[in-house]
């Protein structure tokens, strides 16, 4: 079967993506060539990519870059708004990360190649170490240290090990699903949740807890076992709760950030305050005032986007969330195999709960907790952990193709 | 550009910015749905496809001496079953030790491969546990818990043939009794080794065959085991249990190897 057709769509992301730089450039009474420069290169990217993935790939899911491409000019321009310096590093972690989304997906043909332990026990010793190193060298940014400072760039470990995981988790519950069997990959989970804590990094930790316990329970279908997960896992918020002054600090605000307006409620109080101001349609770009918000470029991002371009916007950016999920599923219900189908599972759960708990945080539905925005905020390991998910479902998707075409070739 | 300009330029253009954005979205979601719908055209073209059959020719009788109600019984095989006591699994069996998801059959490539997925030599190809995932021929005979089934391939196989699929050992059987003429002459040019049969080698494993158990003390956990044997005259018998009065239907009419037959508890 032949997939839908999506370059048009392509062609309206880049008719807003060029028309929003084209606005920003007359921002300060004279012309900015950057922002066009900027706009011209996010262009050759997208369209770059799409073409030559289009082109490899004949049952490549277009509408998930499609998707995924729109969550990025929005990014990139609320960003390039709020700080063109910002924008660039911002744009060159988006070019570094379609290159390694392309990179996967090409040399990455055949999931099921990659299903052994030998490799899976590597991948699960190099992820539990490098999730290690922050806690040596790491730097401490909002309350955790979970940063590697690296000169010119810094880099989140715990962001690039939720492939890891994701990975580990479907080595292991694709040919097993009996508790004995899974004590290695437990015993990882454990260190990487154990790590997680050690760097005070609870909102990875949170996403690494739904992403385990969806795995397991699509794996198995247990119900007993993964409630009693869950349940653990709610113990152990609690206990992070009763030994984390920050953590009750963060769920005093989310009761009411008023009360401590120039507290800890400071950040919420001003996110919804952003969202209240832009109404429907936004106060305009660049006529807002997002940079009193604390974290507007990284976690943040989707007050600003309300407050500049409006709850419309970010109507939109929630529901392009919501299409990943389902385009992201459905393929992972179509996988011939399990460990695709998991893996799959796995990449779509993990994007889909990171933006629930922040957006879900921003708008007051749950306490915050700092992550980012996938695709949208600014954060190069975010943008590339992302992105690789994205291989991974694609390649599934590719996969999933050739199938039902019938191609021998698997 | 002053500031006064770019604030109505900037006032105009976020209306443009929504209805782009809701545009954007709208056509989205119609091609999603679009696709979701193609797709589900797709599937059902695909559940007219059928790799074969399996039939259940074993056990003939339950334990009242009944006709069973699984014999007979037979299942149109998908690109991928599974076999076992689960409810999710395609073709359920809950007689006898069976796992949740005990046995998978699946086509890979041109090939029709079976697996087991229980792990506790639970599945019985031709009567030999399968240690590895195992292409099958037409005719080929899969044992999960203590029911047989027989596979119909519509397609025609593999090229090679495996010389311990059950044709063959009749066959072997066969030729070995002098009963050469009783085969189709479609089938004596596949089998190099039918051939080396009906030189006369005899190689042990036809005719004499061992009905009692050896005695190296497999009846220790309290498993109980039948064995089955027949002499290649297609005769089936049925064994009673002293235990439980389960009733076994030996239904192999290949009878070229002993085998024995291990019984799942319950």
């Amino acid at each position: 079967m032949k997939r839908g057709r999506t370059g048009g769509l392509l062609s309206l992301i880049v008719v807003f993506e060029l028309s929003a730089f084209a606005l920003l450039a007359f921002r300060n009474g004279a012309l900015d060539p950057d922002a066009f420069i900027t706009a011209g290169i996010l262009f050759a990217v997208f369209a770059g990519s799409y073409a030559l993935l289009t082109a490899a790939f004949r049952h490549l899911d277009g509408f998930l870059l499609i998707i995924v491409y729109a969550l990025i000019s929005v990014g990139m321009v609320v960003q390039y708004r709020i700080n063109p310096d910002i924008a660039y590093k911002q744009l060159i972690a988006v070019a570094i990360g379609v290159a390694a989304m392309a990179f996967v997906m090409i040399f990455f043909r055949k999931p099921e190649r990659l299903n052994s332990l030998k490799l899976c026990a590597v991948v699960m010793v190099g992820a539990a170490g490098f999730l290690a190193l922050p806690l040596a060298i790491g730097s401490v940014q909002g309350g955790a240290k979970n940063w590697i400072d690296l000169g010119f760039f810094s880099l989140q470990p715990g962001e690039l090990v939720k492939i890891a995981l994701i990975y580990a988790l479907a080595v292991y519950l694709s040919e097993r699903t009996k508790l004995k069997k899974l004590i290695p990959v437990g015993v990882f989970v454990l260190c990487l949740m154990a790590l997680l804590v050690l760097e005070r990094d609870l909102g990875a930790a949170l996403i690494y807890a739904g992403v385990i316990a969806a795995m397991y329970y699509a794996a198995t279908g247990n119900v007993w076992i993964t409630a009693a997960g869950l349940g653990v896992g709610a113990g152990a918020a609690a206990l992070c709760y009763a030994l984390f002054s920050h953590v009750r600090a963060r769920v005093a605000a989310w009761k009411n950030p008023w009360s401590s307006y120039y507290g800890g409620g400071y950040q919420i109080a001003q996110g919804l305050m952003a969202i209240a101001s832009g109404g429907l349609f936004g106060l305009g770009l660049n006529l807002g005032m997002p940079k009193v918000i604390p974290a507007y470029h990284t976690d943040y991002i989707f007050a600003v986007i309300c407050e500049e371009m409006g709850i419309i916007v970010g109507f939109c950016v929630i529901a392009l969330y919501v299409l990943l999920l389902i385009r992201g599923m459905s393929i992972a219900l179509d996988a011939s195999d399990r460990f695709s189908a998991l893996l799959a599972l796995g990449c779509t759960v993990y994007i889909a709960l990171q933006a629930f708990i922040i957006l879900g945080g921003i708008i007051k539905l749950i306490p915050l907790t700092g992550v980012t925005l996938p695709f949208v905020s600014y954060g190069g390991s975010s943008m590339l952990t992302g992105l690789v998910a994205i291989a991974i479902l694609e390649v599934v998707a590719a996969q999933n193709g050739r199938r039902r075409e019938g191609e021998r070739e698997f | 550009m002053s500031e006064s300009a770019y604030e109505i330029a900037a006032l105009t253009m976020r209306y443009w910015f929504a209805a782009l954005m809701v545009f954007l979205l709208w056509r989205i979601v119609r091609a999603v749905l679009r696709d979701y719908a193609a797709q589900r055209t797709a599937r059902k073209a695909d559940t007219g496809y059928s790799l074969g059959m399996l039939e259940v020719v074993s056990p003939e009788t339950d334990e009242r001496g009944r006709p069973h109600a699984l014999y007979g019984r037979r299942f149109a095989l998908k690109r991928e079953n599974r076999i076992g006591r689960a409810r999710g699994a395609d073709i359920r069996v809950t007689c006898g030790r069976v796992a949740p998801y005990q046995a998978s059959i699946f086509q890979k490539g041109n090939r029709v491969m079976l697996s087991d997925l229980g792990g506790k030599e639970g599945v019985l190809l031709n009567g030999k546990p399968l240690s590895e995932d195992t292409p099958l021929i037409d005719g080929d005979e899969i044992s999960v818990g203590n029911v047989t089934f027989v596979l119909h391939l519509l397609s025609a196989g593999p090229a090679k043939r495996r010389p311990d699929s059950p044709r063959g050992e009749r066959l072997q059987q066969s030729m070995a009794e002098g009963r050469d003429g009783e085969q189709p002459e479609t089938e004596d040019s596949w089998s190099p080794w039918a051939r080396y049969a009906a030189g006369g080698d005899d190689d042990g494993e036809s005719g004499e065959l061992p009905c009692e158990p050896d005695g190296d003390g497999w009846d220790d956990d309290g498993d109980a085991y039948a064995s089955a044997e027949d002499g290649g005259d297609g005769i089936e018998e049925a064994y009673e249990d002293e235990e439980d009065e389960n009733t076994y239907g030996s239904a192999e009419e290949d009878g070229g190897a002993y085998r024995r037959r291990r019984r799942w508890r319950r």
